[in-house]
């Protein structure tokens, strides 16, 4: 089975990966990309499992590099369940990818993350509700404690041995759209893609002119024999590269130009799709989502009203770089000196011990003036620097 | 009155009326729900140029001045509830 992990960019998608698979990953490239691709093996319930962490993205419809793997993953690689990680602090957004994924893979199973994020801000999220709204099994998870993830592989497992595919919900489009998207349909019913593709998200992605329609892809895995010549050094080999074997001409093209006479050009049809979505998520967003007072600042807002301040910004970052600059060099400076007397008072007594034993002059020229005047040289040191870097890590997780 | 979303001052609310130009950027925008008819809050400005933060869809966003100059706002008005798509 094949499991692929998705969601936004920065909603724990590795911390998952990394927790289910362990050390068995397999990192290598993406084909012609500077992408790591990691995948997994794992062995749940007699099943050989092949979890993949695709890149972060926030559309299936890309354009950077990591949307662009996401994507044609997706669409070529057709992975058997998608684990879906949702940030509930910022629910809207990251459902419109959820949204674009339903359309295209049916088995889904959505990873709810950051719950406590979505407390603190006042949100409360009830995941059972979520379920029912999108038809679609919902797992609440912390990813950080590594809480509800085996319970989240093994709801993916269960949706992948499903016997049929499940129903999701279908995203409701405006009249005068949905409309255009059933005569898009009518159209391609009867051609071959509808057997690899969701009818619906090929009368879709028509309207939209995607350049990936029509397009058949065959995929191989073998790997290429490694060419010393070509830098050897940085290319650790794709292990899965895509290779286009034919494009069809589709149905519809009349269709097109007579909407884009109507005003309905591509941009206007992409425009309303991601509108219409947007808006779909509005309208079930009352049936799981409460959230009190929506206009309180939470903590980071009233830290950030100072802290970011055209007026006040430049002091306060004054003030903290030189209060880490007086700790690592001026209050440490005692402690570097007590480790130095520590040096030189442990360094008399071994002498000492060295001269009671007869120990030749230069073994004791080698401990006393080589290994604990040296090492206790660098060992001065350490106070400043580990006052610095703890200054230098508080920074870095205040940022997160 | 359609002004940029660059003119605005900080804490001024406005909803979108259209995205000028084409191709990645917009895509991008449309992405992150600035659609038509959404309205958005200027939170601040970086000093000298810098980007700007909006709030949308209860969350922030960071945008270069430039890509603000493409997207043009109207007030926010309480009455209007449904919005024409632009075509443009």
């Amino acid at each position: 089975m094949k499991i692929a992990l998705i969601g936004n960019p920065n909603v724990g998608k590795s911390t998952i990966f990394n927790a289910l698979t362990g050390s068995n990953q397999q990192v290598g490239n993406w084909a012609g990309k500077t992408v790591e691709r990691k995948s997994g093996v794992l062995q749940r319930a007699n099943q050989t499992i092949e979890l993949i962490d695709l890149p972060g993205t926030y559309s299936l419809t890309a354009y950077s590099q990591e949307e662009i793997i996401t994507r044609e993953y997706i669409l070529r690689e057709r992975p058997d369940v998608v684990m879906a990680m949702v940030d509930a602090s910022n629910i809207e957004r990251n459902l419109y990818l959820v949204l674009q994924i339903l359309e295209l893979v049916p088995r889904i199973v959505i990873g709810l993350n950051m719950m406590d994020l979505a407390h603190s801000a006042g949100i409360s999220i009830e995941s059972s509700k979520l379920a029912s709204a999108l038809k679609v099994p919902v797992v609440e998870i912390v990813a950080a404690k590594g809480k509800g993830i085996e319970e989240f592989l093994s709801e993916a497992i269960r949706v992948g041995s499903m016997a049929s595919d499940p129903l999701p919900v279908e995203v409701s489009y405006p009249a005068d759209l949905e409309q255009k998207i059933q005569a898009m349909e009518l159209l391609l019913v009867d051609t071959p893609w509808v057997t690899t593709y969701p009818l619906r998200w090929l009368a879709i992605k028509c309207l939209e002119r995607d350049p990936e329609i029509g397009q058949k892809w065959s995929i191989s895995s073998t790997k290429l024999p490694v060419n010393k010549t070509v830098n050897s050094c940085c290319n650790n080999g794709d292990p899965v590269s895509y290779e286009l074997q034919e494009v069809a001409e589709l149905p519809g093209e009349s269709l097109l130009a007579k909407y884009e006479e109507d005003g309905w050009t591509q941009d206007h049809f992409e425009m309303a799709i991601a509108d219409a979505k947007y808006r779909y998520i509005s309208s079930i967003l009352p049936q799981f989502r409460k959230h009190e007072n929506p206009n309180k600042p939470t903590l980071t807002d009233r830290l950030d009203s100072w802290i970011l301040s055209p007026f006040w910004g430049y002091p306060i970052m004054l003030v903290i770089l030189a209060l880490v600059f007086w700790m690592s060099f001026i209050a440490s400076a005692p402690l570097g000196g007590a480790v130095s007397l520590g040096m030189a008072w442990v360094a008399d007594i071994v002498v000492g011990l060295l001269q009671w034993g007869q120990a030749p002059e230069f073994v004791q020229s080698l401990v006393r003036d080589g290994i604990f005047a040296g090492v206790g040289a660098v060992l001065a040191f350490v106070p400043q620097i580990a006052i610095f870097f703890a200054f230098f890590h508080l920074c870095r997780i205040a940022v997160i | 009155m359609e002004r940029y979303l660059g003119d605005l001052k900080t804490g001024e609310w406005a909803r979108v009326e259209r995205i000028d130009g084409g191709g990645a950027l917009r895509r991008r925008m449309m992405d992150m729900g600035i659609v038509p008819g959404v309205e958005l809050e200027v939170v601040r400005h970086a000093p000298f140029g810098g980007p700007l933060q909006v709030r949308l869809k209860g969350y922030y966003l960071a945008m270069r001045r430039g890509e603000c100059a493409k997207i043009i706002v109207t007030e926010k008005d309480p009455q209007y509830t449904d919005h024409l798509l632009a075509s443009r």
